[in-house]
C-alpha cells in the first residue's frame, strides 16, 4: 500500500492520497528515511490493520518544483477508506537528514518550521521554531457510572507560532475536550500536551501565563462592569492597579466598547460580551489564544465584526486557536484546519489543500466548498449530520 | 501577586457583587429576626428573666439571638453565586488565569465573612429593642462578630463543596437545609443541662452547639474563656477542613 504525501503549494505537505492498493507483508513508516512520531503509527494500527511501525521504504522527489514524497505503509490488512493525514515528523531529524527540505520552497506540516523567501541565493532557507502547540497522543476518558466514555482517542496536533489554527468537528468529536486540555482547564488522561513550549499538566501555571482563553459560553461575570471585569483579569495575571486600569483602557479601545466600559456586563448584547470575552483574554498578551466557537450565537454583523477583532489579533503576532462550527468562518480566517471526529483527526491542512485533496481523490471538476470536505471526512451525508447530536456530559 | 492579595481582590469583587444583588441580603435578615420574634413571643413568658437562672437578667430574646445569627451566617450566597459562574463559564475564566487554587476558593469565603460582620452587627442592633444587651463588652461583641463570621465561612465552604460538585443550583439550595437539623439538635430552646438524654447526647455530638454556646456566652455574660475556646475550636478545625476540601476538589476539577 502505497500513499502520496503531496506538497501543497505555499505551506507544504498536507494531504495523504491513497495511490495504489498494494499490500505488503511487514508494517513499517518512514518518511524521508525519518521515522514517524509514536502516535502516528499507533494511529496506523488503529485505524488501518497494521500491526506495527518501524522504519521501512520511503520514496521522495520532486514534482514541478515542489516536493512529493511517497510514504510506504506495509502489512495492512484493508485498504484505508481516508488519507493518512495525522503523519507527523520529527523537525530537526527532517532538517538535518532531508536535503529534499533546504531547496523547496515548502514548510513541513505542523513541525513548528518556517521558510523564509529571499535568502542568499534566491533560496529559501528552513528555520526550527518551538510549536505554538504540540499535542501527542492526547487522549481523555470520562468515567461514567455504566461505563467509560472515550471523548478524545489519541490527538496528536501540531500549531505553528503565528498562524491561526481552525479546529473542526461535529458535535460531541472532542473539540471542546482537545481545547480544554489544552488550556489547562481539564486532565489529560493520557499523552502530551505543549503550549508554547510549556508542558500544560507540568507546568500549568506557567501555561495560564503564557495562553488566553475565550470559551463557548462567553464567560463573563454580569454584575461587574467591562472595565472591572478587565482590570480584575489583568491584575490575577499580575499588573499593578494603574498597570491593569492602562491595559483595560488600551483592550476596551480594541474591542470598541470605550463607551459601554462603564455599564454592567449584563446589559451587554451577545456581539458586545463576546468583543468584551475576547478582550478579557487578551489582557496578558498571550502568545497563543484559545477561542472555542468564538462567534457562536452571534448575528453576520457581529460576526464579521469578531473576525476583523482575530485577524488584527493575529496580526500583531498572537497565534490563534479556534474551534467553530461555522465552515465558512474556518475557509475565512484558518491558515490551517484540523478536522476531528469520534476523538480522532481525520483530516489536517490548509482549506486549500483540504479541497484540492478531495477534488483530486474525487476527480471533481471543481473544487469542493469546505463543507463537503468536512461531510467527507466526518463520513456523514447532510441528513445525518441534521438529525445527529453526539454530547458527552462531564 | 501573592495567593493573599489574589485572595483579596476576588473577595472584593464578590462583595461588590452582593452590593450590586442586594434583594439576595433580604431574606438574610427577614428570616433570622423573623425566628427571634417568634421564639421569644412563643416562650417569652415561660421564661422570665428574672426567675430564669440561665437568662442572667436578661429576656429570653438574648438567650434566642445566638440561633438568628448562626442561621443568617448559613444563609451565604457565596455557593449559588459559585454554580453561577460555573454555569456562565466565569468560574472557567479564572480557573485558565494562574491563580492560586486556594486564592479561588478563599476569595468568595473572604467576602462572605466581611458580609457576615455587617448583617451581625445589624442582627445585634434589631435585637436591643428586645431587652438584648451584649454582656461581655464591647470586645466580647467584637469576638461576637469575629466568631460568627468565622461560622459564615465554615457553612459558606460547605456550600461551596456541594456546588463544586454537584454544579447545580438546585442541589446546592437543597444542601443548605442540611443547616436546620443540626440548628434544632442544639440546646436552642434551653441550656443543654436541660435536655431530655437523647436529645442531650445529640446536642453534645453536634458541633453547631459549641458554638452556639460561645455565642450565648458572649451575650449573656461577662467574658468565658472555657465556651469560647470551645466555639473557637469547633470553626477552626472545621474552617480549615472545608477550604482544604474546596482547594483540593478545585485542583481536581475538570
Amino acid at each position: 500500500m502505497l500513499f502520496g504525501l503531496d506538497g501543497g503549494g505555499e505551506s507544504g505537505l498536507r494531504s495523504v492520497t491513497d495511490r495504489t492498493e498494494e499490500r505488503r507483508p511487514v508494517a513499517e513508516v518512514t518518511i524521508c528515511g525519518v521515522r514517524c512520531n509514536t502516535g502516528s503509527p499507533r494511529r496506523l494500527a488503529q485505524d488501518y490493520g497494521v500491526r506495527s511501525a518501524g522504519p521501512g521504504h520511503v520514496d521522495a522527489s520532486h514534482e514541478q518544483g515542489l516536493p512529493q514524497v511517497a510514504v510506504t505503509v506495509r502489512g495492512a490488512t484493508h485498504r484505508p477508506k481516508v488519507s493518512v493525514h495525522h503523519l507527523s515528523l520529527d523537525v530537526d531529524t527532517v532538517h538535518r537528514s532531508t536535503p529534499l527540505w533546504t531547496s523547496s520552497t515548502s514548510v513541513e506540516e505542523g513541525c513548528g518550521v518556517t521558510a523564509e523567501q529571499g535568502m542568499s541565493e534566491g533560496r529559501p532557507t528552513v528555520r526550527g521554531m518551538t510549536p505554538a502547540v504540540k499535542a501527542e497522543g492526547l487522549v481523555k476518558q470520562y468515567r461514567g457510572r455504566a461505563e467509560t466514555v472515550d471523548a478524545v482517542r489519541g490527538v496528536d496536533l501540531r500549531v505553528r507560532t503565528g498562524e491561526v489554527f481552525g479546529f473542526l468537528g461535529p458535535n460531541g468529536a472532542g473539540k471542546s475536550t482537545t481545547i480544554r486540555m489544552l488550556t489547562t482547564l481539564m486532565s489529560i488522561t493520557s499523552g502530551t500536551a505543549r503550549v508554547a513550549g510549556i508542558d500544560v499538566m507540568a507546568d500549568p501555571d506557567a501555561a495560564r501565563r503564557r495562553i488566553g482563553v475565550a470559551l463557548q459560553e462567553a464567560g463573563l461575570d454580569p454584575r461587574q462592569t467591562g472595565r472591572e471585569l478587565l482590570v480584575l483579569q489583568a491584575r490575577l495575571f499580575g499588573s499593578s492597579k494603574t498597570e491593569a486600569m492602562e491595559r483595560a483602557e488600551e483592550l476596551l479601545e480594541l474591542v470598541d466598547l470605550v463607551e459601554a466600559a462603564d455599564r454592567r456586563i449584563k446589559g451587554y448584547s451577545g456581539g458586545m460580551k463576546r468583543r468584551l470575552d475576547l478582550a478579557s483574554a487578551l489582557v496578558h498578551e498571550p502568545e497563543v489564544l484559545f477561542l472555542d466557537e468564538p462567534t457562536t450565537g452571534l448575528d453576520p454583523a457581529s460576526r464579521l465584526t469578531v473576525w476583523d477583532e482575530l485577524r488584527r489579533i493575529n496580526a500583531r503576532g498572537t497565534t490563534i486557536f479556534l474551534t467553530t462550527q461555522y465552515l465558512e468562518e474556518a475557509d475565512q480566517l484558518c491558515d490551517r484546519l484540523a478536522i476531528i471526529d469520534g476523538g480522532l483527526i481525520v483530516r489536517e491542512g490548509t482549506p486549500q489543500q483540504l479541497k484540492a485533496e478531495l477534488r483530486q481523490r474525487r476527480h471533481l471538476d471543481a473544487d469542493p466548498t469546505l463543507d463537503e470536505v468536512f461531510l467527507d471526512a466526518t463520513g456523514r451525508t447532510r441528513e445525518r449530520l441534521a438529525g445527529e447530536v453526539q454530547e458527552v456530559s462531564i | 501577586m501573592s495567593a493573599t492579595q489574589q485572595a483579596g481582590v476576588l473577595g472584593g469583587r464578590a462583595l461588590r457583587e452582593g452590593l450590586r444583588t442586594p434583594e439576595a441580603l433580604a431574606p438574610t435578615l427577614f428570616i433570622p429576626v423573623f425566628f427571634l420574634i417568634v421564639n421569644f413571643g412563643q416562650a417569652g413568658k415561660i421564661f422570665p428573666s428574672d426567675s430564669t437562672p440561665f437568662l442572667y437578667g436578661q429576656t429570653y430574646a438574648a438567650f434566642q439571638l445566638p440561633i438568628s445569627l448562626l442561621l443568617a451566617a448559613s444563609f451565604g450566597t457565596a455557593a449559588l453565586y459559585l454554580v453561577e459562574e460555573i454555569e456562565g463559564g466565569y468560574f472557567d475564566k479564572l480557573r485558565a488565569a494562574p491563580v492560586s487554587r486556594s486564592a479561588l476558593v478563599l476569595g468568595r469565603l473572604l467576602a462572605e465573612a466581611v458580609k457576615s460582620v455587617a448583617i451581625t452587627a445589624i442582627l445585634v442592633v434589631l435585637a436591643l429593642p428586645f431587652g438584648v444587651s451584649v454582656a461581655s463588652g464591647p470586645i466580647g461583641f467584637l469576638l461576637l462578630l469575629v466568631l460568627t463570621s468565622l461560622w459564615a465561612v465554615v457553612f459558606a465552604g460547605f456550600m461551596q463543596l456541594i456546588a463544586l460538585k454537584t454544579r447545580s443550583a438546585a442541589a446546592t439550595n437543597s444542601g443548605g437545609l442540611i443547616f436546620f437539623p443540626l440548628l434544632f439538635l442544639t440546646p436552642n430552646f434551653v441550656p443543654r443541662d436541660l435536655l431530655t438524654r437523647p436529645m442531650e447526647i445529640a446536642a453534645t455530638l453536634n458541633p453547631v452547639t459549641y458554638v452556639m454556646e460561645a455565642l450565648r456566652a458572649l451575650i449573656l455574660q461577662p467574658l468565658q474563656w472555657a465556651p469560647l475556646a470551645r466555639g473557637f475550636g469547633v470553626v477552626a478545625v472545621l474552617g480549615v477542613l472545608m477550604v482544604a476540601l474546596n482547594v483540593r476538589l478545585i485542583r481536581n476539577y475538570d
